[in-house]
């Protein structure tokens, strides 16, 4: 019976040593990312549950048993805070795109287009005060140049925006394919593990978690907890020990297997496939807009007047090119101040046509109220600024989100070293005492050793 | 709730940053003199802002278009008055030579030799040009009137300019306008003085009354002129006076939209720094006091 006592005691011993090392490597992993909390498991040994065996004697209890070293999860607080994650991913990255593109355009600076428009008008003004001044017409070309010149730099300017998130997406492929090919491995290694691979499931959380914030992963436990399986948009990505390739497509990313396109939950990718195939072409429809109006109605106007040289009929923008990228002064008018159509058409006396009157100019540089692209581009840049405005705060509050969620889950797995002291204390009591019983014991075991004698 | 120190790290850092980025805020307003720097921070108020200085550009311009329009109706008028004048000597030679009689041709001699000095004179005057180009010869590029033989040259196309959103004033009077039209009953003022002189050398005394007549009758016609490019330029001071306080008015409103009160900005960006060094503070002190401090 006495024996006993000292394998009690030892077990005692033992499990509070246990308990210690877990403790140590909570504190050592604090701040470790990914780390989840561990505590053990306890339970007391006893022999003879079953009455018939041991009868006579009672229940023996032998001391206490270390059942699991297990991590401490909230997997549905980990799965919010994964979603809301990727949600607030999906935000900053739009919200960050939206503000380059806000700043592309530079408004409402002095250097923004809205200036270069209004001294492109305003020189036509000028101009139809001294219609045959050579100076004021070279005024009017200069402007129209420094404006063509910012629709120019505007749309190249954009086209970097969009050149950037492709060249993100092309690296997401081979994030994506890695992390998938780790997760999986990792799902064999646990598999095939003794014990419980507590640090080899925190590698893989932390995986999972960069999946879903790159492109909206489902994560899923199957077979109690050992295995991961991953979505996206309802397609596997990892199954067990196989992963899925992604390769990337023309617009996005796609499936190897069938290529078809990968539907991404609100995620980095998410916000990216926004950007190239909404954002982007919404801003530039509207910005082309904008240069076909000025085009077509300068040209129409321009067109009925006259040059210093008599001839009319000419355009002031090449007609073609109705794109900011396009937009050009034409080629036929380019330098040759005399061609400006300054000159009315029509003229309310016998002489005609008059290139000094300066009547078109006038009518060119009304167009800043009378036409639609002043006013128009002001509507644009103004809904533009609400759009942006618009991601700012969703960003602002999806971050808020995920932080709230981060902190639920923080707070069920994260190590508070408040608690990890108490733990300590308690163990390094429980060690002393079971120490303590040893020694009572073998005093014990020495008394009766000693009556032999 | 368990609170972890990985929480409170993150709080304080976020918090910190928080104050931070409000301190840079209204630093920025501080120093940029402007509450909005981009369209999304307002853009209601950007559009204003972009509405109004469209306007103002325009106001710029509408008054240049009114200095260049006022300079040239004043070199009309000053034209104008010397021609007036000029026709009132003419008259008054007129009226000399009708007394003189048919006897002293001396006298009649020197009249006819001063009125056709008059003449060439009346063509230059009618001839003075504004920045290179004849205030009275409409848009033409060459001399109004044939200093030879005082034909027009000039076309009747009146230079409406735009002084104002709107409004539009005339900027020159055409030779004919105020010259009379040679193609009329009585030809021009310049050839009522060719014919006039020709009385005078013919001692025609009956031509003479005719011409000196018409003469009187072009001397009201250079006074109507003078009365309509005189009410041209009052118009025009008036627009001046007008547009200066609307002007003024614009220039409040996106003042009030876009600049910074200072008072109110110093104030802010002082109260941000507090904000920021109290949070700072805060986290020194506070973080994170924990059961280690008190085993022992």
């Amino acid at each position: 019976m006495a024996v006993t006592g000292i394998f009690t005691a030892l077990s005692g011993m033992s499990a509070h040593r246990r308990i210690l090392d877990t403790t140590a490597n909570n504190i050592a992993n604090q701040i470790t990312p990914g780390y989840k909390r561990q505590v053990v498991d306890l339970a007391p040994v006893s022999v003879g549950s079953a009455p018939a065996v041991f009868a006579g004697s009672g229940n023996r209890a032998l001391g206490v048993e270390v059942v699991d070293t297990r991590r401490v999860v909230d997997q549905l607080a980990e799965m919010r805070s994964r979603n809301a994650m990727g949600a607030a991913t999906d935000a900053s990255t739009t919200r960050d795109a939206m503000l380059r593109i806000e700043a592309v355009f530079d408004e409402p600076s002095e250097r923004g287009l809205s200036t270069q428009l209004n001294a492109f008008w305003v020189s036509w003004s000028d101009l139809s005060d001294r219609a045959d001044d050579t100076v004021a017409r070279g005024e009017v070309l200069a402007r129209a140049g420094d404006l063509v010149n910012r629709m120019g730099q505007i749309a190249t300017d954009l086209e970097r925006v969009d050149i950037d998130a492709g060249r993100r997406i092309d690296s997401l492929v081979s994030e994506i394919n890695s992390k998938s090919a780790q997760i999986a491995e990792l799902n064999k290694a646990i598999a095939g593990a003794t014990g419980t691979p507590n640090a080899l499931m925190d590698q893989r959380d932390v995986l999972a978690t960069e999946l879903a914030d790159m492109v909206g992963a489902d994560i899923r436990y199957i077979e109690e907890g050992d295995q991961m399986s991953v979505t996206v948009g309802g397609r596997l990505l990892v199954a067990g020990g196989s992963s899925f390739e992604v390769q990337r497509g023309a617009d996005t990313i796609e499936w190897s297997l069938d290529g078809t396109p990968m539907r991404p939950a609100p995620s980095e990718l998410a916000a990216l496939n926004r950007i190239q195939q909404e954002l982007l072409p919404g801003v530039r429809a509207q910005l082309d807009t904008t240069v076909a109006e000025i085009v077509t109605e300068v040209n129409a106007v321009h067109s009925a007047g006259y040059g210093l040289d008599g001839v009319t009929g000419r355009d002031f923008f090449d007609p073609t090119g109705l794109t900011a990228q396009t937009m050009a002064v034409d080629a036929d008018i380019v330098g040759q101040t005399d061609r400006l159509a300054a000159g009315a058409g029509v003229l309310p006396g016998p002489t005609a046509p008059g290139p000094f009157d300066g009547r078109q100019a006038q009518l060119l540089g009304d167009l800043a109220v009378d036409g639609a692209a002043d006013q128009n581009y002001r509507t644009f840049v103004g809904e533009l600024g609400i759009e942006v405005g618009s991601w700012v705060r969703r960003a602002d509050s999806n971050q808020q989100i995920a932080d709230r969620a981060l902190n639920d889950a923080e707070s069920v797995s994260g190590v508070s070293i408040d608690e990890e002291m108490v733990r300590m204390l308690a163990a390094q009591r429980g060690y002393e005492a079971s120490a303590r019983m040893l020694r009572a014991v073998d005093e014990m075991l020495e008394t009766v050793i000693n009556i032999m004698r | 709730m368990r609170v972890t120190a990985n929480m409170s790290q993150r709080s304080t850092m976020r918090d910190l940053n928080v104050a931070l980025e409000r301190l840079q805020d209204a630093q920025r307003r501080l120093s940029s003199g402007k509450t909005n720097e981009r369209v999304s921070d307002d853009p209601r108020a950007a559009t204003d802002v972009m509405f109004l200085r469209q306007q103002l550009g325009r106001m710029d311009q509408t008054e240049r278009t009114r200095d260049d329009t006022k300079s040239r109706l004043e070199v009309a008028d000053s034209t104008l008055l010397s021609a007036s004048d000029l026709l009132g000597r003419a008259r008054e030679l007129a009226v000399r030579a009708a007394n003189t009689g048919a006897n002293d041709q001396n006298s009649r001699a020197a009249i006819e030799t001063e009125l056709r000095a008059l003449r060439e004179e009346g063509i230059g005057l009618a001839n003075t040009e504004f920045l290179g180009r004849s205030i009275f010869g409409g848009t033409t590029v060459m001399a109004a009137y044939d200093e030879a033989t005082g034909g027009y040259l000039g076309d009747d196309i009146v230079q409406q300019r735009t002084v104002d959103d709107g409004v539009t004033v005339a900027a020159n009077l055409t030779g004919p306008q105020v010259f009379g039209d040679p193609a009329g009953p009585g030809g021009d003022v310049f050839a009522v003085l060719d014919r006039l002189a020709d009385a005078v050398r013919d001692g025609d005394n009956t031509a003479m009354a005719v011409e000196q007549g018409r003469l009187d009758q072009a001397k009201t016609q250079i006074g109507n002129g003078l009365a309509e490019v005189g009410r041209r330029v009052a118009q025009l001071d008036d627009l001046d006076v007008r547009t200066d306080v609307r002007k003024a008015d614009l220039q409040e409103r996106l003042s009030e939209i876009e600049d910074v009160d200072l008072a109110e900005a110093i104030v802010q960006s002082q109260n941000q720094e507090n904000a920021y060094q109290a949070a700072l503070a805060a986290v020194a002190r506070s973080s994170p006091p924990s059961l280690i401090q008190f085993l022992n």
